[in-house]
């Protein structure tokens, strides 16, 4: 064996070595129970999820981002409160640029006006079709909100479900979006999503 | 000399008598001189086999895709404009047409071919599409992409070759790239990203050169004209793309000009714009084709009576593209023969709605534009029962909190049952303590009242 096979196949152990370090680590677990989102506001997990936000490049500073099988299986945006110079979701590829601006909402939103918003931005990450359905009120901490149903497709055509909540208080947004292929994911995780969106507990 | 073509709905019997106008036009001869036969398909050993089993990944894709248009009646009508253009091929010829909002269709040298919903919304006559349906014809059967590819590969350009190849072998890795926002980038955003996805192969195989762009043009005029179309208004299209680039709400896709579309490697310049015409002319027999202001307004009717079905949804899916600019330039253009204003003013209220641009100067904002555009909707009959909704919002921004309470009681008085009817009875219940008004107060204006004027 030369100089150079070794030289090569010791860079190339090196290099899997890497590879495999950075699988281990893998996205960081959130374990059921109390999640910190941000100033005082909290929500309860009823199981373990995974926080997938750093697998996003860019991403809405103030959400997390979190799944339980994998980002394409399903995947549940829990915001901070929000204000209308804050994204709810950012294109990973073109992220968030002034000739790229992900979508914000307005001063003083109506419920439709965030079930909009919501839409709007979900659109921005590719979803294709996006029709928000079967919207009902909702009161977290005190403060009126809507939860509701929507629909998408991804380009390829794999139809999509979700279930989104928003709640405003103090002048700030809070949502919770979650998102699953129609078929088995979306059904699959519903209980854990709705607990959660019940244990939203506002500063 | 009017050329007897007048309503688009008599154009196939009309046609007839234009074969015999264009048998004798010449040039014509040229015409013939086709590098492909009707059903004609590569052997699979060969180069162009080999080309057609790539392409044949990315027609899978088109097929499987979320964003392929399935209602019949659509398809069926935009097929049968591309089986008169295609004449003798339309046996060779596979038709998508894809929920897209941009201007565009593309054919590949296998016959795949896309008409995304873009482009139908943007044509005002059925003779514009089967203009940009022949050009693309005619890319197919002089097999432009076929000679792109082995021009490039004997080193004209060794650069393009290799983007051709990694492009046509890449259909898989790109199909995911084929999205919504990288549509959308095609107007206006990351241009970059889209010169380097858009559907792979396709966008590779039609990135012809300007000697074939110009052949393509010639060419399909010509067919557009057999099958019977009008060919005296193949301009006006690129002119209305350069005008609608223009009001774009983006300077980097104003200071792009007539580039900034899919069209890229179809630039509109003056001297491809006075090709058209002196083609048309040649075609009809040295004089311009001219039709007559009546003549013209009955075939934007007669196409909008094809597409009338799905100007909501078209117009909803424009404003995805957050060029807001662009679509109320859109929405001016559609509006010309009074057609459709409900449902129209509805989306230039969306539009401005949306954009929610402030003014300087004391000049109206988007959102006074906004009321203005809604009110305007609700004096025709289609308008879409949210106008009132929408409306409401406005007002609210506007702090117009009786004209908003007005407006959302119009709502739940016309969808007592939607959905959203709590939200907006809370958003009346809400809007109403808040100014102490007792419930009786809060009684709707009449529609009179509203078109004499307005809530305030």
């Amino acid at each position: 064996m030369t100089m150079k096979t070794v030289l090569k196949l010791g860079a190339a152990t090196a290099a899997a070595a890497v590879l495999l370090t950075g699988c281990a680590s893998g996205p960081p677990l959130v374990p059921a129970g109390k999640m910190s989102v941000a100033s005082k506001y909290s929500v309860t997990l009823d199981r373990n999820w995974a926080d997938v936000s750093k697998l996003f490049f860019r991403r809405a500073p103030k959400v997390r981002i979190l799944s339980i099988d994998g980002v394409l299986l399903n995947r549940l945006y829990v915001s901070d409160g929000l204000t209308f110079v804050d994204p709810l979701m950012v294109n990973a590829m073109r992220g968030d640029t002034k000739n790229s601006p992900a979508p914000r909402g307005k001063l003083n939103m109506s419920l439709s006006e965030q079930m909009e918003f919501v839409s709007s931005s979900l659109a921005t990450m590719d979803y294709l079709k996006v029709e928000t359905s079967n919207p009902k009120p909702v009161t977290i901490s005190g403060a009126k909100g809507v939860r509701f149903e929507f629909t998408a497709r991804t380009a390829e055509g794999l139809n999509l479900h979700g279930l989104a909540q928003a709640v405003s208080d103090k002048g700030l947004n809070y949502y919770i979006v979650y998102i699953a292929p129609e078929e088995h994911y979306y059904a699959a995780n519903l209980k854990n999503v709705v607990a959660t969106m019940d244990s939203a507990n506002l500063p | 000399m009017t050329l007897a073509i007048a309503l688009t709905p008599c154009l196939y019997s009309q046609a007839r008598a234009g074969e015999s106008v264009a048998a004798a036009t010449p040039g014509d001869a040229e015409l013939d001189a086709l590098d492909r036969k009707p059903n004609q398909t590569p052997a699979s050993d060969t180069l162009e086999g080999g080309i057609w089993a790539e392409v044949a990944k990315a027609e899978h894709a088109a097929k499987t895709s979320g964003e392929r248009n399935a209602d019949p009646a659509l398809n069926s009508y935009v097929r049968g404009v591309l089986s008169r253009v295609a004449g003798p091929y339309d046996g060779d010829v596979r038709l998508y047409v894809m929920d897209r909002p941009f201007f565009n269709a593309s054919m590949t040298p296998t016959g795949y071919t896309e008409v995304w919903t873009g482009l139908m919304l943007r044509c005002e006559t059925e003779d514009e599409l089967a203009g940009v349906l022949g050009h693309e014809t005619a890319h197919f059967r002089h097999s432009h992409g076929l000679k792109q590819f082995e021009a490039t590969r004997t080193g004209q350009n060794v650069a393009l070759a290799a983007t051709l190849v990694i492009a046509t072998v890449s259909v898989g890795a790109t199909a995911n790239a084929n999205s919504y926002s990288a549509m959308r980038s095609i107007n206006d955003i990351t241009r970059g990203l889209i010169d380097l996805t858009y559907l792979g192969t396709v966008s590779a195989l039609m990135s012809y050169s300007r000697e074939r762009e110009s052949e393509a043009d010639a060419y399909g005029l010509s067919y557009a004209r057999k099958a019977g179309y009008f060919t005296g208004s193949a301009a006006d299209l690129w002119y209305e793309i350069q005008d609608e680039t223009a009001a774009s709400d983006y300077e980097r896709v104003r200071r792009m000009g007539g580039r900034a579309t899919i069209f890229d490697s179809h630039p509109v310049e003056a001297d491809r714009i006075a090709a058209a015409k002196a083609r048309d002319a040649e075609l009809n027999g040295g004089k311009p084709s001219v039709r007559t202001a009546e003549e013209q307004k009955a075939a934007r009717l007669a196409y909008r009576d094809h597409i009338r079905t799905y100007l909501g949804a078209w117009l909803k899916d424009d404003l995805r593209r957050q060029d807001y600019g662009q679509t109320l330039y859109l929405v001016n253009r559609l509006s010309v023969d009074g057609q459709d204003m409900g449902l129209l003013n509805f989306y230039k209220g969306e539009a401005f709605r949306l954009r929610n641009g402030r003014r300087a100067g004391g000049l109206p904002t988007d959102m006074d534009n906004a009321v203005l555009a809604y009110k305007a909707a609700l004096t025709f009959p289609d308008a879409p029962v949210e106008t009132w909704r929408q409306l409401g919002d406005v007002h609210r921004h506007q702090f117009d909190f009786l004209g908003a309470i007005d407006a959302f009681k119009h709502y739940l008085a016309l969808a007592p049952n939607a959905e959203d009817a709590w939200m907006v009875q809370d958003q009346v219940d809400t809007l109403s303590k808040d100014l102490m008004l007792p419930a009786a107060t809060a009684e709707p204006k009449s529609g009179a009242e509203l078109k004499s004027g307005g809530t305030k």
